[in-house]
Formats: structure tokens, C-alpha cells, sequence
């Protein structure tokens, strides 16, 4: 049995400019960074040589073609396993459940991958399963997302991913004085918003409309670096006010990416004292991400009472195997 | 003998200037992700290289969290390989003494867990081949290397180079180097 470890990830700034669409025209940059939440995936060989996947459903056949699933039969695919194993993941959030903005599909992608190679007996570094796991989420099942969540979970760490024109992508930690990254952590608040979405409706209007937000996207790009900058400056309000910046761009993008319910939270936290924030991911629901002095912590927490509060801290740890036995 | 004095400090010093800050924070990084999966460190040098190893060894388990002794927080789980006589003799006069810490590796390493590599030539038979098999484990390296930084240099994810001649130099710059990483991890931590 082999059970990997893969983090989800929180990202800042830049979000949307990691399609492929954008990139190969200006360079795509995102600041975002890895969580101490994890998505665990486990594999085993099946005694009687079928297939049984366990997620939020079991499939149990008798060859790959019949799954389902459409990550875990890309997966195999990629991987030349056609049959004879069991697949279970748990994670530690609600991960399974569609738009969490988290990074969780990839999240469970880079880490399948890495289990099955273990697998095979194979071994392979974190780039080559980030650039597996985009294949397979982003051509074989043809799911509208970019690229930065591949890269953001199998490598860990705090982050400035670059995706560069000639399609090579960078990730290039951000090393903070522990100090800092502490001062950091401790301006951040996370919310669930409690909705369930789809990311991917949300994100496919997104990428039809690259063309019309062109412009948009060049500008969210160039903030990457300024936010870059302000935090390695600790200057955490003006990094605020560029979340705050990024999401009322974002909120251009596409139509579903903000609704009344997700204004009221973020208005209730910037009457609260919040300097600014964001929705994780693709928008319309999953986690709100705030960020305030901490002494306006405790008036924002009792402004947003209803909604559940999630402790997190940052995580340097990328996709890896956590067990392995023969 | 003021000027001997301050000679020595001023060689110290222009090395210790010449430290790709980069590496060492890449090697924070390998540390920390190895702790954060609850891997083991294990730590491996000759001679004087040994006795740092085993310095280091005591300041990641202990250093770090000795403040906090009876708080029940989660430490780090580093291991000398130089510190068991019986271990390194038995491979020593039975297979050789190249095989000393790469033997011992075999019994321990697990996916999670990363090495640390000290030696100041970066050519030490029995560190290349501790290294080397740390590589086909997939265990990621940190190297502290001097002079040219020998092979150990190319073989190390984390390369931190003292480019000095000189023993004396090389092996004060890296204890400074270790004691940078306790002290970070002790204010992180």
C-alpha cells in the first residue's frame, strides 16, 4: 500500500492569468501558496485483479474503460495501470465536494499520480507531475481550468508561479524571516461560504472571454509582482488592498464569479475593519479569504458568526508519500 | 599577533559574504517540509564534519523546542550516522569503509526524510555513496561543501558552498550556517 500527502493551496493574486489562452500571448504570473490541509490518497493491488475506486461513490469494475471518474481513468491512462488496483482519498476538508477553491482536484490529481507511480516502482519530480496532472485535468477530461494548481500542490511551499510565453512554467519560492511569514499568517482570516458551485461553468465563461478581459488579465499579471514585493516588504496593507483590487477585477471576468450572498460577507468584513480579501478559486462560492490587522480580527469573526471559520497555517510540504509498506 | 588574529576573521568573513543566501533558505525549506511530514533528518560527516553533524543533530532536536520542553510540540527527528561506533565499524571492517553511512541509510530512510551531507573536499568516498543512494531513495540532499565543492556540489539539492581552501575556514563557516538554521527554526517553530 502507498498513501501520498498532496496540500491544497490558497491563491493571492494572478489567478486566471495561468490559461494557456493568456499566457502564450503575456506572461502569466500567480502568487499563491500551499496550505496545511491535505488531500491523502491511497493505493493497494486488488487481490481478484478488478478495479475499486473510493470517493464520494465506489466504482468496482472490471477494467479501466468503464470508470467513471474521469481524473482517475486519465490517471491510470497516463500511467499504463489498466486494471488490479484499489483507489481511496480523504482529505482534510470537504475537498471531494466541486469548487472549494482550494486547488482540491488537482490537488487529488498530483497526488494520485504520484501514489500509482510509486506504484509502478517509478519515481517522478514534482515538475513532470504537475505537467501530468494538467494533461490529464486539462485535456483528457477537458475540465476550463488553467494551470497554477498543479504547480502550487506538487511543489508546496509559498510561491510566484510564471508562466511564460514558450509554455515553460517557473515556481519560484518566496522565502520569508519566519517572523514575516508569521505577521502574515496572523493578518489572514478564512471562511467557508457554505455554497457548493460549479468552477466549472463559472470558469468556462471565463476563458471565452479572455479576449474581451485581455487587458484585465496583463494588469492582475503585473500584480503578482507588486504583491510579491509588498510582502516581502511586509507592507501587508497595501497587499490587502491588492486582493481587494484583484477581486473587483475578478468580478469582471464572469458573471458568477461574485453574488449577493458572497457581497454581503465581504462588505460585513470590510465594515468589520477588513483592509480586503477574496474568493479562493474561480468565485461564486467555496472560501472567503480576508485580510485584516489582527486587531480587527475579533470584530470580523463576530460579523461573519454564521459562516464557519477555518484555522490554517502555511505549508512547505509538496506532493509526497507518506506510507509506503510492501 | 592582533593581525593574526583579525587575518583569520577577515578570510571568515569574505566566505561567509560569498554564502548563496538562496541555498540556505532552499535548505530551511527541505527541513521544514521533511518536519512538516514527520520525516527523519539524517546527518553525515568525517572527522571535524562529524562533530558538526552531531552538534546540529542536538541544536534541530533539542535547541530549537528547549525552550518549550514540556509543551507537548511536535519536534524535529534528526539522526547522526557518525555517532554509532558499533554501526560504522561493523561496515567498516566487514564491506568498507565507503559504505559506512549509505549501509546505515538502507536501515532508516523512508520517503519523508531528506539527508544532510557534510564534507569540505565534497569527494569523501563514503558521503558520495551515502548521497548517491540518498538520490535513488529520492530522499532530497543538502550538501555543506568547501574548497571546489567536489562532487558532492553537483549532487546536492541544496548547495551550500564555502569556495575556501582551508579546513579551519570551511568547517566555522558551517557550524555559523547550522547555527542560522537552529535559530530560524527556533523562531518559527
Amino acid at each position: 500500500m502507498i498513501i501520498t500527502s498532496t496540500p491544497l493551496r490558497m491563491s493571492f493574486v494572478g489567478g486566471g492569468t495561468d490559461f494557456e489562452d493568456f499566457y502564450r500571448r503575456y506572461p502569466g504570473r500567480v502568487v499563491s501558496t500551499a496550505i496545511n490541509k491535505y488531500f491523502y490518497v491511497g493505493v493497494n493491488p486488488r487481490f481478484d485483479g478488478t478495479i475499486r475506486l473510493s470517493y464520494t461513490q465506489t466504482e468496482t469494475v472490471e477494467h479501466r474503460d468503464q470508470i467513471q471518474h474521469p481524473l482517475i481513468k486519465g490517471a491510470l491512462e497516463e500511467t499504463g495501470i489498466e486494471k488490479g488496483i484499489d483507489i481511496f482519498s480523504l482529505a482534510d476538508l470537504p475537498a471531494h465536494r466541486t469548487g472549494l477553491g482550494l486547488g482540491a482536484s488537482s490537488s487529488f490529481t498530483v497526488g494520485l499520480l504520484n501514489a500509482l507511480y510509486a506504484f509502478l516502482g517509478e519515481y517522478q519530480p514534482a515538475d513532470v507531475l504537475a505537467e501530468k496532472a494538467c494533461q490529464i485535468e486539462i485535456n483528457k477530461a477537458k475540465s476550463p481550468i488553467g494551470k497554477q494548481d498543479q504547480y502550487a500542490v506538487a511543489f508546496g511551499g509559498l510561491n510566484l508561479i510564471i508562466f511564460n510565453c514558450d509554455g515553460k512554467i517557473e515556481v519560484e519560492p518566496i522565502y520569508l524571516m519566519p517572523k514575516l511569514k508569521e505577521d502574515f499568517q496572523k493578518h489572514l482570516l478564512l471562511f467557508f461560504t457554505g455554497k457548493e458551485r460549479s468552477a466549472n461553468i463559472i470558469l468556462s465563461e471565463q476563458k471565452q472571454n479572455i479576449d474581451k478581459k485581455f487587458e484585465f488579465l496583463k494588469k492582475m499579471s503585473g500584480m503578482a509582482l507588486i504583491f510579491k514585493d509588498a510582502l516581502e516588504k511586509g507592507d501587508f496593507q497595501k497587499m490587502a488592498e491588492l486582493l481587494h483590487q484583484n477581486w473587483l477585477i475578478k468580478k469582471e471576468l464572469a458573471s458568477g464569479i461574485s453574488n449577493p450572498q458572497i457581497d454581503e460577507m465581504y462588505n460585513l468584513a470590510r465594515g468589520s475593519g477588513a483592509w480586503g480579501g477574496k474568493i479562493l478559486g474561480a468565485g461564486g462560492g467555496g472560501f472567503l479569504l480576508v485580510m485584516a490587522a489582527p486587531e480587527n480580527h475579533s470584530k470580523i469573526k463576530e460579523a461573519l458568526n454564521e459562516y464557519q471559520l477555518i484555522p490554517f497555517r502555511f505549508s512547505e510540504s509538496g506532493s509526497k508519500i507518506v506510507f509506503r509498506s510492501e | 599577533m592582533e593581525d593574526y588574529i583579525k587575518k583569520f576573521f577577515q578570510e571568515l568573513d569574505a566566505q561567509i559574504n560569498k554564502i548563496s543566501w538562496q541555498e540556505i533558505a532552499k535548505a530551511i525549506k527541505i527541513l521544514q517540509s521533511t518536519y512538516e511530514n514527520d520525516g527523519r533528518v539524517y546527518l553525515i560527516g568525517n572527522g571535524g564534519s562529524a562533530a558538526i553533524a552531531t552538534h546540529f543533530v542536538n541544536d534541530l532536536n533539542k535547541t530549537v523546542f528547549g525552550q518549550r520542553g514540556e509543551k507537548n510540540v511536535k519536534r524535529f527527528q534528526a539522526i547522526s550516522l557518525a555517532d554509532n561506533t558499533s554501526a560504522l565499524t561493523a561496515w567498516a571492517n566487514d564491506v568498507g569503509f565507503e559504505s559506512v553511512f549509505s549501509e546505515q541509510l538502507k536501515n532508516f530512510a523512508k520517503d519523508t526524510d531528506a539527508l544532510v551531507a557534510i564534507s569540505s573536499s565534497g569527494n569523501s568516498p563514503n558521503i558520495i555513496k551515502a548521497v548517491e543512494t540518498a538520490r535513488s531513495l529520492h530522499l532530497p540532499a543538502i550538501g555543506l561543501v568547501g574548497f571546489d565543492g567536489g562532487k558532492l556540489l553537483s549532487l546536492s539539492d541544496a548547495k551550500i558552498h564555502i569556495p575556501s581552501s582551508k579546513y579551519s575556514i570551511v568547517e566555522s563557516a558551517h557550524d555559523a550556517i547550522c547555527h542560522l538554521i537552529t535559530t530560524y527554526f527556533e523562531e518559527l517553530l
